[in-house]
């Protein structure tokens, strides 16, 4: 029945390699959108997690507190890195301040970190265009705040906090531009390090520690932080949140979650239009051989047997497409996981995408793909095979279809 | 007791408000190992009496037996086994699968029981053998004449050993030379193997070969001889 089933199907050899090409390409283009995806979703996860650590402590409730009360000890830091293991912990102080160059004025976030670590490495070494690097009693600037505000490095910086708890103004020698990916940033962006910030803003406080995990590089992994998360916040009691990634990064997280949902969704329509394509090549294939299923079913067949050769083309030819599309996916899978530039970076930079991507084909999605591939066609092939289970011989015997 | 019986077989087909009968009464026994022929002119009712002894179709009214099986009370799927285990066909338009081997088409019908591959063939060989054909077991049947393409379907028809083969028309298609060596090697096999044919025909070349000759006109048997 199979070997009848497949040469059936090069009865119309182009009818049917045209359906088998829509397969194909429906699967191909399912993978690749699950390729590209995970490369986005990689990409966003990358630069998310840099900006804000995988893990970030802070205090509890610090949304609805007063600036002064989301401040804590720095001693905390040291109990975070004592209870995570193989992890990048660094304490941060950010404070909004005014900062005055020879032009104006404006409104800024100054961010005190140690030098050498792990928010200088992204930050500022990462993205340095002019100056020096951050040095303690120094500031490092995003450019386009330097350029708005008349300030270049070798000049002095004004900084004013008003009602900070620290010494709330100093003047700091700008040292460094950094040019960041996201122009918002850059537009607020102020680094010192940490033990000036603390004297400017909060002497011996943090505002969050970060918590960077090396083992955990692809979003897909990111359901591993949550044990880890979890332990973290019952160590240090009920006077501090411990929040992922997504949650302290909320729109990009929120937003990956929806995508991913509506990926499946965007990957089953493109196998509701393959399946249009199988039902229209087995449908006229069953019409045009209505009178030899008449013979068939004289010699004996069942309707059973009937509807089985009928579905049977339909599988094959799905079987197919769905090979041809699953190797052409795999080969470019494999070429985008070495890395692949992002179009229109510069745009895309705003929304936390790195200019280059990596490529990603998780064995879930290969099987999804190809069990939709298959699920759509048997659908598709309902309808004729049920037509073909029906049929009566001697009827059929007379019809004139081919 | 009858391999294959009709009781006052009746058959009316209805087609937009119209009714056309094909039989109106037909009484029939045929015994294992008979050669025998339904004959009659274009529209006597022939086919439609195969059909009916076959289980192909359903009568309207009467019954059809077949080894002590009462056939027009099967279900659709029952009728199929049955036509599959004991039943041999053959039709005027020889009706092979045009995607298959002469040999793979005559294996078809063991192929629907699920007969084992190995066995399939050399059953199917062995009749394509028996009707002279063996060496064209590869080919399409668009690479076969006309009588090669009948005699794969009657080796089709003979492979499976059924218990009656029902021969619409055989050699209807066939010239003289083809026709009449089918319808010897069917006597051959009817005599040497004791298979049971039933033919309906109007060709005077086989019903000079048969034992006996049931005459139809206007769905009714209006006489029989038996040589």
């Amino acid at each position: 029945m199979i070997a009848l089933a497949w040469r059936n199907l090069w009865r119309a050899p182009g009818r049917s390699l045209t359906t088998a090409g829509v397969v194909a390409l429906a699967t191909y283009v399912g993978l690749l959108t699950f390729v590209l995806t995970w490369a986005l979703l990689n990409g966003i996860f990358q630069t998310a997690t840099e900006r804000t650590g995988h893990l970030v402590v802070r205090v509890a409730g610090y949304e609805q507190a007063a600036l002064e009360a989301r401040y804590f000890p720095q001693a905390v830091e040291a109990r975070v890195r004592g209870r995570v293991k193989n992890a990048v912990v660094e304490g941060v102080l950010s404070h909004p301040a005014l900062v005055a160059g020879g032009r104006r004025g404006l409104g800024a976030v100054v961010f005190g970190f140690e030098p050498g670590g792990r928010n200088d490495r992204v930050l500022v070494q990462k993205h340095l265009v002019a100056g020096q690097g951050l040095r303690p009693g120094g500031a490092v600037m995003g450019r386009a705040l330097a350029r708005r505000a008349g300030l270049a490095p070798g000049d002095a910086a004004y900084l004013f906090a008003p009602g900070a708890l620290g010494m709330g103004s100093g003047l700091l020698p700008v040292l460094g531009l950094v040019d960041l990916p996201e122009s918002r940033l850059e537009a607020n962006f102020v680094a010192t390090d940490l033990a000036t910030a603390q004297a400017l803003f909060a002497p011996g406080l943090l505002e969050r520690v970060e918590v960077t995990l090396p083992w955990v590089r692809r979003y897909a992994e990111a359901e591993r932080i949550r044990a880890l998360q979890e332990a973290l916040a019952q160590a240090l009691g009920s006077g501090y949140q411990v929040l992922r990634w997504d949650q302290a990064y909320r729109g990009m997280g929120t937003l990956l979650v929806a995508y991913r949902r509506w990926l499946y969704l965007f990957v089953l329509l493109f196998f509701v239009l393959a399946a249009l394509m199988v039902l229209n090549a087995v449908y006229l294939s069953f019409y045009e051989r209505i009178r030899e299923l008449g013979v068939i079913a004289a010699l004996g067949a069942t309707p059973a047997q009937l509807g089985r050769l009928v579905w049977t083309e339909a599988t094959l030819l799905s079987a197919l497409g769905a090979a041809a599309g699953t190797l052409l996916g795999l080969a470019t899978a494999w070429r985008l996981a070495r890395g692949f530039p992002m179009i229109a970076a510069e745009e895309y930079a705003q929304f936390g995408i790195p200019k280059v991507l990596y490529g990603e084909l998780h064995a879930g999605d290969l099987g999804f793909t190809l069990l939709v591939a298959f699920l759509s066609s048997w659908l598709a092939a309902l309808l004729p095979a049920y037509l073909a289970m029906r049929l009566e011989p001697v009827e059929a015997m007379r019809h004139a279809g081919d | 007791m009858a391999l294959l019986k009709a009781k006052n077989l009746v058959k009316v087909y209805r087609g937009d408000g119209v009714e056309t009968p094909a039989l109106r009464g037909v009484d029939l026994a045929l015994e294992a190992g008979e050669f025998a022929a339904v004959a009659g002119p274009s529209g006597s009712g022939k086919s439609t009496l195969l059909h009916l002894l076959g289980g192909l179709d359903l009568p309207t009214l009467g019954e059809v037996w077949l080894e002590g099986t009462r056939v027009d009370r099967l279900s659709r799927s029952q009728r199929a086994r049955l036509r599959l285990q004991k039943v041999g066909f053959v039709f005027q338009a020889y009706n092979l699968i045009p995607v298959l081997t002469a040999l793979e088409n005559a294996a078809f019908v063991l192929e629907l029981r699920g007969v084992p591959r190995r066995e399939q063939r050399a059953r199917a060989m062995e009749a394509l053998s028996a009707l002279g054909i063996a060496e064209l077991a590869h080919r399409r049947p668009n690479r076969l004449s006309g009588g090669q393409q009948q005699r794969v379907a009657v080796a089709r028809a003979l492979a499976a050993r059924p218990a009656v083969v029902l021969a619409d028309e055989p050699t209807a298609n066939l010239d003289s030379k083809n026709g009449l060596a089918l319808i010897e090697l069917m006597r051959r096999l009817n005599r040497e193997a004791g298979i049971t044919f039933l033919f309906a025909t109007h060709d005077p070349r086989l019903l000079a070969h048969v034992d006996r000759v049931i005459r139809l006109e206007d769905g009714r048997i209006v006489g029989e001889e038996r040589r």
